[in-house]
């Protein structure tokens, strides 16, 4: 390649190297030179375009995995076998603020579910932190459950004795008794003496605020309505869960504010919704202050949840029907505004979801998580095409059309989420045992669906608080 | 993306390690983690395979410090290593990955589809520059090492490394060129 006699100038600019004078020497020969300003132009640009790629963090838990790579002095050899011991060698490393994980069903094993780490970047993720608050929050009242019984078991002279088998046979509360089966066939197992072993289990069990969450009534409610282990084996479902890097999104009050908005919830589990969520436009209208201010009145949301007024504003002007309001006028107006609205999804929202788009547009919660830096996650969480997806899966839609965990989520005010970011309790849901008793041990399964174990945790709520 | 050097420290944490002192190689890891994916990143394209090829650049590195020469930069030797690893990845790559929006900076998804799409063009772009010209860019661009460290990386001149620079920079321009046209 022939270089160009001012290769070195324009590069050593392009670079920071230049002297002063040969800085000013440059600037003599672009000022008479327009080729060379051509030529420099491109290769600023070119420039911006590789620097636009910018920094890139490894995964979280990256250095203690490498260290625990570096201790059994094994490097990795992309299997999932590796990076799963890599998990459990990293230990307390946090499910959320990891950068990516991947879910990978074993269809040939019958394990069902087993965890593996990934590594692609990505935002929060809203199918993510419901399923995980559902599956961690299934898991614990399971615990808590027997961590119960079984102390209460020994209390009472029954054989206290370490063993699985042994611990749970002593005289169970009647509720209980009356009851038993699946879920007392799963205390004995072997998977649950294993999970009892497990110190972060152990500390996840003594956590008070965990404990109380669980004793809510809308908890239990939402656990006995959910079909857990169908959402967690759903393709869809488990990709998203897989790809999204949840980190920041999950433990931010304002985003966690607009998650268990009553708006948000109800406008998950809608197509046409999910489908307007992923338009540009709507994320650049929402992250304008002007916009939120108009989305606020009343006068609009009514606007907004008629498709037939929204046509009629677009096509005759704002001075038609319920568009002659002085704040649907004004917001018609906004360029932002208008481009949202003009949108197919938009329209496609407001006429197929029965008002609940408008009504989630109007969230002074789900507005607030639009601005800012974690408005560009909440964006980009809710245009991943791999979230979409999980939206549109109808196991994930049936799962947050669910009443009770609607309920469950709004009525936690705040505590699923900060339960949710503890780190003892991720420690707990990630640990291997945990993973494939929840995704592939009948018994497990079996207890999770089983309402005697809901019945238990309301009999220990009456007892313990 | 820049980092600091340390070359002093670092020859004190290796002797460490090499008297046994294992702990002492986390401080190494958590200086070059960053670095060292961000460069595997940028030249595998795929972050699966820029964490395996970094993750095993370290555990190999610590198998070998023996072999570490102190008169030159750790970080140059680490990269070595690197270098071997992702040759390694490339070797047993079954699928090329699509690049798709996730290789792109953290903070890009709030910005346009088109500018997601132009950072998916840029590091295709720059997997298809010869190894030697995508190495001194990567190096320059997102391990921010001068001229003289990349030479010395490298192991080339300093005048290769501008030479090898321009070149890349001028196929990235050729590569990119509907893309510059944009603005």
């Amino acid at each position: 390649m022939n270089e160009h006699p001012h290769d070195e100038l324009l590069h050593g600019a392009l670079d920071g190297t230049l002297s002063e004078a040969q800085a000013e020497r440059l600037r003599a020969q672009l000022a008479a030179d327009a080729a060379l300003r051509e030529r420099a132009a491109g290769l600023w640009r070119v420039n911006e375009m590789v620097d636009g790629l910018g920094p890139a963090e490894p995964p979280g838990g990256f250095v203690d995995r490498v260290m625990g790579a570096v201790a059994e002095g094994a490097p990795s050899r992309r299997t999932w076998l590796r990076r799963c011991a890599n998990r459990v060698a990293a230990g307390r490393d946090q499910l959320f603020n990891r950068r990516v994980r991947h879910l990978e069903r074993d269809n040939g094993s019958g394990d069902g579910l087993r965890w593996t780490t990934g590594m692609a970047g990505g935002g929060g993720n809203v199918a993510k932190k419901t399923l995980w608050a559902v599956a961690g929050l299934a898991v614990a009242t399971i615990l808590v459950v027997v961590y119960f019984n079984g102390t209460r078991s020994v209390d009472q002279g029954a054989q206290g004795t370490i063993g699985a088998a042994d611990r749970y046979r002593g005289a169970q509360p009647s509720t209980v008794s009356a009851k038993e089966g699946n879920a007392q066939k799963f205390l004995q197992s072997d998977t649950f003496d294993r999970l009892l072993k497990d110190k972060n289990v152990r500390a996840l069990m003594a956590d008070k605020a965990m404990c109380e969450l669980l004793a809510t009534p809308e908890v239990q409610l939402a656990l006995s309505k959910v079909d857990l282990v169908r959402v967690l084996q759903d393709d869809a479902v488990e990709l998203a869960i897989s790809r999204a890097g949840i980190q920041a999104a999950m433990q931010d009050e304002v985003l966690a504010a607009a998650m268990h908005s009553e708006n948000f919830l109800a406008a998950m589990g809608d197509e046409t919704v999910n489908a307007a969520l992923n338009a540009t436009s709507l994320h650049v209208a929402l992250a304008d202050e002007d916009v939120q201010a108009a989305l606020l009145k009343t006068s609009l949301r009514t606007f907004l949840a008629d498709a037939e007024a929204v046509q009629a504003a677009l096509k005759k002007g704002p001075k038609s029907g319920l568009a002659a309001n002085a704040d649907v006028e004004m917001a018609v107006k906004n360029t932002k505004f208008k481009a949202m609205i003009t949108d197919a999804s938009f329209e496609a929202a407001v006429r197929g979801s029965k008002g609940r788009f408008a009504n989630l547009l109007t969230d002074v919660g789900f507005q607030r998580a639009f601005k800012g830096e974690q408005g560009r996650l909440f964006a980009a969480t809710l245009a991943s095409p791999l979230v979409q997806a999980a939206f549109k899966n109808d196991n994930f839609k049936a799962l947050m059309a669910d009443d009770a965990l609607a309920v469950a989520m709004k009525g936690s005010h705040g505590k699923l989420f900060a339960a949710l970011a503890d780190p003892d309790f991720m420690a707990a849901i990630h640990n291997v045992d945990m993973m494939r008793a929840l995704g592939g041990d009948p018994d497990f399964q079996a207890a999770l669906r089983d309402s005697t174990a809901l019945a238990a945790a309301s009999l220990i709520r009456g007892q313990k608080y | 993306m820049s980092f600091t050097v340390d070359a002093d420290d670092d020859v004190v944490l290796v002797e460490r390690c090499l008297r046994g002192d294992m702990d002492a190689f986390r401080p190494l890891v958590e200086r070059y983690q960053r670095v060292l994916f961000g460069v595997a990143l940028r030249m595998l394209g795929d972050e699966d395979e820029a964490t395996d090829a970094a993750q095993n650049a370290f555990v190999r590195g610590y198998q070998k410090l023996k072999t570490y020469d102190h008169d030159h930069k750790f970080f140059s030797w680490l990269y070595r290593i690197l270098v071997n690893e992702c040759l390694n990845v490339r070797r047993v790559r079954r699928v090329r990955v699509p690049l798709g929006v996730s290789l792109a900076a953290p903070d890009d998804t709030h910005r346009t589809a088109e500018q997601a799409e132009i950072r998916a063009a840029v590091q295709s772009a720059l997997l298809r520059l010869p190894a030697p010209n995508r190495e001194v860019v990567v190096l320059r661009h997102f391990a921010g090492l001068s001229y003289h460290e990349i030479a010395e990386t490298v192991g080339v001149a300093e005048k290769t490394v501008k030479s090898r620079l321009y070149e890349a920079r001028q196929q990235l321009g050729d590569l990119l060129q509907c893309w510059r046209a944009e603005r």
